[in-house]
């Protein structure tokens, strides 16, 4: 027996292990220089007693530690925990626990010992703050501090066993040990149900983490990347490729993001309705083309902003567009009149109804004209700095677009009034609603000679001209002769318009305004404001005069007697007193919901006595900026209306 | 026969037939010669007999074990109910031994785990997972940390994150 002869060890006696030193008969006691062999079974001569006490002996010695068992032991351990509470209490106990028990995938779990709910018995506190929405559908939503990879684990843990986690929205990042792969390798196992994610800068998530949220989470709808700077076209193309249900794509601000993913997210996505590319370097034309020819069949929603493309995937857009309703396209500094026009006549958008194009240097007047002609369902549209839009491309635009519905034009420097005022003598009757923001080529304009009677547009229903410096009340009194039908108006941030301006308008419009926005006018009086009421008051719901400094008490008297269903009033920085607020508070028949008096300088302690009588019909109040208003009061105030959202 | 040797040196020979419940060893044979022992360097003597009781004590059942006939003719039928009720009352001895096996100290379970694990034993390392598995049944945290000697590594701010959102677990 060659082998058993050349036995390695020393001469001493070995003090370690099992051993029984004082039972020198036992076959199984083993000097190091002498072997013996046993035969199985193993037979023991000594009997069982002693051979208990020894055992016990050595159990008194050595502590046991389960942490000494590797992390496959622990594994194996763990996931044949027989319940959920089990499994809750286990990821409490210490950090290694809790990150093998998010690694258990709930395919591990052997059948028996799974529950998706816990015992009645057994009902854990619901925590307040998570929203559960119905039985199986819970959001989770992580901000800034609380997002660690620990919370993402201890997320994927419970959740199994409510019903399963289908949101959830990450947001910031705990700066020493925040969310990282490893977080979303734990929802990425326990949360198979997951519908929407939503990954907002998160700076240490990169593609591993990505994919492993696509292997784990096939029924995945909504995906949501802002500002992760690692994230590129590997972790989306393995989205892509694991899941096949993706309807939403929003990927904003991540360098490295280019156009392979685009191309594999167009092909493997059958359901993708809706795509938001935002401010990524890499993407170019490519990418754009092949995502919206693959996905043209089911793409509705396309916001494209800030990107590197030209003619070539604008064209693209409109010719495979078929579905397309709603078109943003924003910060495009490489788009040509050209693309534009290729893009509309290309007849692909036939069911475009919104489109919004911002800070596009490249809309011109054809562009624009093309666009409503080739249209048809063509109903809101939405342009902001496009400075070569002028007023024969607004005309040429309210000409063909016979079904438009609602206007905005921001920034638009190149349209005057004219053009606005005669599309809107054009129009077809079905438009209601225009907007005019920061317009600064809108001036005051003389009314065309050999024009005695000025048409009218019928369908107007909302005007909003905001910010246009050279907005004054001629120009007002024009648009109150030509618009008789409004509802809600906004009139705001306009400098130059008085009570003059005013009168016209609202003696077209008398009996019919609901909403009422006149912010920002510092020469606003109450004989305007009253004037307003007076003819409106049977209709009114929202009226605001924030930033009129000239408006008093008189305006509010006169609110307080007509003003019938008034729900929303601010009366911030203007001139109104203790005597108007207790007049307001006093008012039952006004069931405000909302009431502002913000900045308001001439406010004192007597004022927050009257608003303690405030109905139970207000949700919001705001003080901020009232100086006199002391910290006393205002403490007895939140008692008083505790239902109220007060801000102070 | 196959040569088995603990690391506190002590042999065992058991049988080819048996040897080969294990997957390591069932490697080690292909390799190695015959003649020579195989060494489990991570067990200890009093484990590798409990181990080696578990593989002899397996095998003696497999040979035991009750055919199950798959007869779909109504003549058989009482045959078909003959063998499940055996197969019945096999398993049943099988788990009664099992039971009265993992009747350990907590070190001998550990040793058990460890050793299975090793020796690629399925069988004795899903009994000892169940087994510890048990153990953390019905407990709260602080009851598994004490029963298994675990050290708390979860930071204050980390732990007061768990302690609202699990206080039932910890409830005593």
């Amino acid at each position: 027996m060659p082998a058993l002869v050349n036995f390695p060890g020393n001469n001493e006696v070995c003090t370690e292990g099992f051993l029984f030193p004082h039972y020198a008969g036992v076959a199984a006691y083993q000097p190091p220089c002498k072997r013996s062999r046993i035969t199985a079974p193993f037979c023991f001569a000594i009997d069982d007693n002693q051979f208990a006490k020894l055992n016990q002996k050595v159990v008194e010695k050595r502590p046991c530690y389960i942490d000494a068992l590797p992390n496959e032991c622990l594994f194996e351990i763990l996931r044949r925990l027989p319940g959920a509470q089990e499994r809750c209490a286990s990821a409490c106990v210490s950090k290694k626990w809790l990150s093998v028990l998010s690694s258990i995938r709930s395919s591990e779990i052997p059948k028996e010992t799974k529950t998706s709910l816990p015992d009645l018995n057994e009902e854990p506190v619901i925590d307040v703050e998570e929203e559960v929405e119905s039985e199986e559908c819970i959001r989770r939503t992580l901000e800034g501090k609380k997002a660690t990879d620990i919370r993402l684990a201890a997320i994927s843990i419970s959740s199994g066993f409510r019903g399963g986690l289908s949101k959830l929205l990450i947001q910031g990042s705990h700066p020493t040990r925040g969310v990282t792969d490893k977080g979303l390798a734990a929802i990425a196992r326990g949360c198979p149900s997951l519908a929407v994610l939503s990954i907002w800068n998160v700076p240490h998530v990169t593609d591993a983490g990505l994919s492993e949220i696509a292997d784990g989470c096939p029924l995945l709808e909504k995906l949501d990347l802002v500002q992760c700077p690692l994230i590129s076209d590997k972790g989306l193309i393995a989205v892509a490729r694991k899941c096949p249900n993706l309807t939403s794509l929003n990927v904003e601000s991540c360098v490295r993001v280019g156009n392979d993913c685009l191309q594999a997210i167009g092909r493997c996505c059958p359901k993708l309705a809706s795509v938001t590319i935002k401010n990524c370097p890499l993407v170019g034309d490519q990418g754009i083309i092949d995502l919206v020819s693959s996905a043209g069949a089911s793409l509705a929603k396309v916001k494209l902003h800030g990107l590197n493309i030209g003619d070539h995937a604008i064209a693209n857009v409109g010719f495979h567009g078929k579905a397309i309703t709603d078109l943003t396209l924003s910060g495009l500094q490489s788009v040509a009149e050209r693309g534009f026009w290729v893009m509309a006549n290309t007849l692909g958008l036939q069911k475009l109804k919104s489109v919004a194009i911002i800070s596009c240097p490249g809309l011109t007047d054809l562009g624009l004209a093309s666009i409503a002609k080739c249209c048809p369902g063509l109903k809101q549209v939405h342009l902001r700095r496009c400075g070569q839009v002028s007023d024969a491309g607004v005309k040429a635009f309210f000409e063909a677009a016979t079904l438009l519905e609602s206007l905005q034009l921001e920034e638009c420097n190149s349209i005057t009034l004219n053009s606005v005022l005669s599309a809107l003598i054009v129009c077809g009757p079905k438009f209601k609603s225009l907007s005019l923001v920061k317009c600064l080529g809108i001036k005051d304009i003389i009314t065309p000679p050999g024009m005695v009677q000025i048409p009218s547009c019928a369908s107007l229903r909302c005007l909003t001209v905001r910010n246009c410096p050279g907005f004054s009340d001629a120009s007002m009194v024009m648009v109150g002769k030509i618009c008789p039908m409004l509802e809600s108006i906004e009139l705001s941030g306009l400098g130059e318009v008085s009570d003059h301006g005013l009168f016209p308008l609202i003696n077209t419009c008398a009996g019919r305004l609901v909403n009422v926005n006149l912010c920002k006018n510092a020469n606003l009086t109450d004989l305007a404001a009253i004037s307003l009421v007076k003819a409106n008051g049977n209709t009114i719901k929202l009226l605001n005069l924030d930033g009129c400094k000239k408006v008093t008490d008189k305006t509010v008297m006169e609110i307080v007697e007509r003003c019938v269903v008034l729900e929303e009033l601010d009366l911030s920085r203007s001139m109104v007193s203790d005597f108007g607020v207790a007049a307001l508070a006093s008012a039952k028949q006004l069931k405000l919901r909302v009431l502002s008096l913000a900045g308001c300088q001439k406010l004192t302690g007597k004022s927050v006595l009257s608003l303690g009588k405030m109905g139970r019909s207000l949700e919001g109040l705001n003080l901020l900026s009232c100086n006199l208003v002391n910290s006393y009061n205002l403490a007895s105030l939140e008692e008083k209306l505790w239902w109220c959202d007060l801000l102070i | 026969m196959v040569l088995l040797r603990s690391i506190d040196e002590i042999t065992v020979e058991v049988a080819e037939t048996v040897a080969l419940k294990s997957n390591m060893l069932k490697h080690a044979l292909e390799e190695s010669n015959p003649e020579q022992f195989i060494p489990l360097p991570n067990i200890t003597g009093e484990v590798m007999f409990k181990i080696v009781d578990y593989m002899t004590k397996q095998t003696e059942f497999e040979s035991k074990k009750p055919q199950e006939i798959v007869e779909k003719s109504p003549e058989l039928e009482g045959d078909v109910a003959k063998a499940k009720e055996a197969l019945k009352a096999w398993e049943q001895t099988v788990a009664t031994w099992e039971v009265a096996y993992m009747d350990v100290s907590m070190n001998m379970l550990y040793d058990l785990f460890l050793g299975a694990n090793f020796m690629d034993l399925q069988g004795l390392l899903s009994l000892c997972a169940e087994k510890i598995a048990s153990l953390i049944k019905g407990k709260t945290v602080k009851e598994i940390r004490k029963t298994f000697n675990i050290v708390n590594d979860f930071t204050p701010e980390e732990e007061a994150d768990y302690v609202k959102k699990y206080e039932w677990a910890f409830t005593d």
